[in-house]
This record gives structure tokens, sequence and C-alpha cells, in this order.
């Protein structure tokens, strides 16, 4: 797989359905593991970094999970191919430097995906739709395990894997979720929510774009300890926190219903008018107006289009997504204006599939 | 641009938010986004080990301490919150004990462990157990059960001893 066939399509996990994907976008889950007898790669010498990619590639291509995959060395990509992976979530913003020694592994579907080098030696990674955090867990540990059977990990019996920030030891594990939540912001409840998210022990950070801006009404919630407690129950806990605070959500939304029908309404027909007409459109712009029309879409009020359309729109509408899909470099004025186009296709597409199937129904009524 | 909430510090996040039709738009320094629970992106240290490390940083005697195989000293760890190898975790075993216990509100590890070291890691949680059903014995006076744990524990030791040396 290269980047150019990845770069046709959303992530293909994306298009899975699952339950509680109205507000749950993704779920992740995270394993830091480093190779025992070598330092840490921030203090490592390139032969180090050298041998610990060659001891992890080989680990990496000999597992069942990761043996069809794809493994692509940092220095073998352009800058716009790096930035594609950020974009896609399989790499870190950090580890997206041109280094002969980084590296990454990606296998079908993208659901699994391991970074080599980055602040631990591999980083495991395992990504599914909607509120399914964890079926990411039992894949990443089963390849996990897989890596185990041909690497030796750095390892202590007190201390669990031992990892090059002291945050991370342990159980090495990061369990996230991405989540929308329009309507604990449309009524003002977002820091109060954030903040018991906070008191529970679990951290809460915002879905960033490009720069430092949280876009979209998304936010990542995810797990702060890793040691004394065991991944399942690091699992189960992010999950009650999470199905928490989508009831919060979900009487949020009830509430706007209730009392602010109009302007809900009106500002997700508006949201979808511009998405469906507009003529140039920045990326931030796109994030704003896909979350009041997934709003919309949650909510029965816009019938056309899909959440999950919608969750596809914001990862294909992404600066280096639209130019490796169109296949040359644009400046961003340009990018804006093949962007509007994109978004105004994907939703002339939807309404084409929706009305046919309206016709259909009809037609078998009658 | 200062910040919109304390109007001190140089704002830093940029948080765009969906209200009345209109995109409004809040400027905050990196304190007060934190306290609205709003984490930076991509930060080269997370805040909470770097807080934690700082509010450590009184014992001043650890400084010096050194891994003998990467040579990281303590002073580089506070100054840069990674630690240089495995080996560090034993070098600065004593600070890391109190620095995990602040960070994870613990410090044993209950979670998976390595496929060739499970066994070994499964002996030495039972031998943990059967030390505190020891002292609950001794504080008893039941010697007798006391002797047997000893015995048993002994054996455990053994057996973890020689598949830890492979
Ligand atoms: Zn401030
Ligand atoms: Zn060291």
């Amino acid at each position: 797989m290269t980047i150019e066939e990845m770069a046709r399509n959303p992530s293909p996990w994306l298009a899975g359905r699952s339950e509680l994907a109205d507000s749950v976008v993704s779920s992740r889950v995270r394993l830091a593991r480093n190779i025992e007898g070598l330092p840490f790669a921030h203090r490592a010498t390139s032969e180090q970094l050298s041998e610990a990619l060659s001891l992890a590639r080989e680990a990496i291509e000999k597992s069942n999970t990761l043996r069809t995959g794809t493994f692509m060395l940092m220095s073998d990509l352009d800058d716009l191919d790096r930035q594609f992976l950020v974009e896609r979530h399989l790499i870190s913003h950090e580890h997206a430097e041109k280094s002969p020694t980084r590296a990454i592994a990606i296998g079908e579907n993208e659901m699994v995906s391991v970074m080599v080098n980055e602040e631990d030696h591999l980083r495991l990674q395992s990504v599914q739709p909607g509120f399914q955090v964890m079926e990411a867990w039992r894949l990443v540990d089963r390849l996990d395990n897989e890596i185990d059977a041909n690497l030796k990990y750095a390892f202590s019996y007190e201390w669990g894997y031992l990892s090059a920030c002291p945050t991370n030891t342990g159980t090495g594990l990061r369990a996230s979720m991405l989540v929308h939540l329009p309507g604990l912001i449309l009524t003002k409840q977002i820091e109060k929510v954030i903040h018991s998210i906070t008191q529970m022990g679990l951290a809460v950070r915002g879905f960033f774009g490009e720069g430092s801006e949280v876009v979209g009404n998304l936010f990542q919630i995810s797990n702060r300890t890793a040691l004394g407690t065991s991944e399942i129950d690091i699992v189960q806990s992010l999950e009650k926190v999470v199905r928490q605070v989508l009831e919060y959500e979900t009487r949020a939304r009830d509430i706007l219903l209730r009392n602010a029908r109009f302007e809900i309404e009106d500002k997700v027909w508006r949201a979808y008018g511009i998405l469906k007409y507009c003529r140039k459109v920045t990326w931030k712009d796109v994030m704003s107006y896909a979350s009041a029309a997934r709003l919309g879409s949650s909510l029965g009020i816009l019938k056309d289009v899909s959440v999950s359309r919608l969750n596809e729109m914001i990862f294909m509408a992404q600066p280096a997504h639209l130019q490796k899909r169109f296949g040359k470099r644009m400046e961003p004025a340009d990018r804006d204006v093949v962007r509007a186009e994109m978004i105004r296709n994907m939703l002339a597409e939807d309404e084409k599939r929706s009305n046919k199937g309206n016709a259909a129904q009809t037609g078998e009524a009658t | 641009m200062l910040c919109d909430n304390c109007g001190k510090e140089p704002a830093r996040v940029h948080y765009k938010e969906m209200k009345d039709n209109e995109v409004t738009e809040l400027h905050l320094c990196e304190k007060c986004a934190l306290e609205k629970g709003i984490q930076l992106p991509h930060k080269k240290q997370p805040f909470m080990i770097s807080n934690i490390l700082a509010s450590m940083a009184e014992e001043v005697g650890s400084d010096i301490v050194r891994c003998k195989t990467c040579g990281l000293s303590y002073k580089d760890f506070r100054e840069c919150g990674r630690l240089g190898c495995a080996d560090c975790y034993e070098a600065f075993k004593e600070q890391l004990k109190s620095l995990l216990r602040r960070i994870h509100g613990s410090n044993i590890h209950v979670g998976k462990s390595p496929r060739q070291s499970q066994d070994v890691f499964e002996k030495r949680r039972q031998i943990e157990n059967l030390k505190v059903e020891l002292s609950r014995a001794i504080e008893k006076e039941d010697f007798e059960k006391a002797a047997e744990i000893r015995d048993k524990i002994k054996e455990l030791e053994k057996v973890a001893e020689d598949r830890s040396d492979n």
C-alpha cells in the first residue's frame, strides 16, 4: 500500500458501524514499549537507533497482524506524505521528522499500526470506529503478544514496562475516545463536565487542527495514569466515564430541542447550506460546519447526510489529504477552492442516493 | 495577544466555539487553558510531570546521582522529564518510587507482563501476597502457620530467581 493509494479514500475503519457512533468518532489504545538493552530513543546514538529499528522491524514483520502490512521509513517520505500520516492519526507531530531511523508499520484497514523510534522504541496503536475501546485493546494486546514473541521488552517486575517518560511506565497504555459534544458546548456545560472528568482521574484535550486551536466541538478523553491498574480496568473506567459524559450530552440535546428548536434547526441548516454551496472554505470552517451538520444528522433534522459521511468529510478535507488526493501541491487559497468543490460533490452524491432511496420507497408503497 | 481570561499572560491556546450562529474565539494563556481542562497540543514536556518534578525539586542531593549505563544524571532527568534507559529506573530507584506514586497513585505494576517473564512475574506476585499473609500470621502469633508460609516463600523465590537468570 502506498500513500497515494491510501489518500484515495478516508481511513477504511471510519466506514465501520458501531454503538454510539453518533457521539463517538473513534476509540484508540496505544502501548509504549522499549527494547531491552538499548537506551531510549532520545538518548540513543544513530547506530543504536538503527539497531532498535531493525530489531523492531524484524519482530513486526514476523507478527501475524502486521505480516501483510506496510512498513515505511520517515526518510523515504516527503513532507506532504508525512503530514498526511499525521492527519490520518497514524503518526504524531514529533514523529513526522525526516529521519532514517523513524518508521511506521501500518496494518490492514489502518486499524493497527506501530511507530518505531518515537519517544519509545515502539508505540503500538489500534483504532476503532465509535465506542469500541475494548475491541481496540484486544487488537493491540494481540499484536503486543505477537511482537513480544520475537523481541525482548524492557520490563521490571515492580514497575512494569519501562518507558522514556515515567507517566507511561507500568502498562504503557493510553486509551482514548474522540467524542463530539456540541450539546454540552451550546448549553455552556462543557467546562463543568470537563472539570468533573478531570476529577475522576481522566484527561480531556481538545481536538486540534493545524495549530493549537480546538475545533469541531471534538474532545479526546483518555486515562491519565498507567501504573497500579490493570489494562482492562483502565479501559473499563474510561468506558464508564465516557458513557456518563454521553448521557449528559444526550440530556443537553434534549434541552436544546425543547427550548431552542428553531435556533438549532437554523444553525444546522445554515451549516449544511454553506457546506453544500460554498465555493471556497478552510478546513477549520469545515470542522465547525460539519460539527453542526453532524448534530443535525444525529438529531434527525438532516436526512440527506449521515454522521459517518461527515466524519469522512472532516478527514478528507484536511490540507495534506486534499493535496495527495488531487496529486499536486497547492497554496492554501487554491486548496480552499478544491476543498469546497470536493465537499459539494460529496453532499450532492449523498442527496442523490437518499432521493433515490425515497423514490424507491414511495414506488413500493403505491 | 493577552489571555482573554486573566489578561496577564500571553495567549497561547486559541479555542473556537459556535455560539448563537457565530463562531466565537477564545484566546487563553497556558495556565488558564489548563485550568479550563484544555491541554496544549504536542508540548515537549507534559504539564503533569513538569509540575510534579518542579514540586519535588527540594531534594537537591539526588541531582548528582548518575545512571552508569547511559550517563544521565538525576538533574538531567528533572530538566527534560525523560529517562535515558531502562537502567535509569534502577539508578534513580528511590527518587522514582515517590515520583511514580505521585504520578500514578501507585508504584506497583499490576498489568500484563512479557511472555518470557510471565512465570516469574506470577511467582513474585504470589510471594508478595504470601508476605502479607506472613505478617498477619505473626501478628496473630500463629507461628506454625508463619513457618509454613516462610517455607513456601523460600521455594517460590528459588524458582523465580532460577527463571529470571536465563
Ligand atoms: Zn490567562
Ligand atoms: Zn540510564
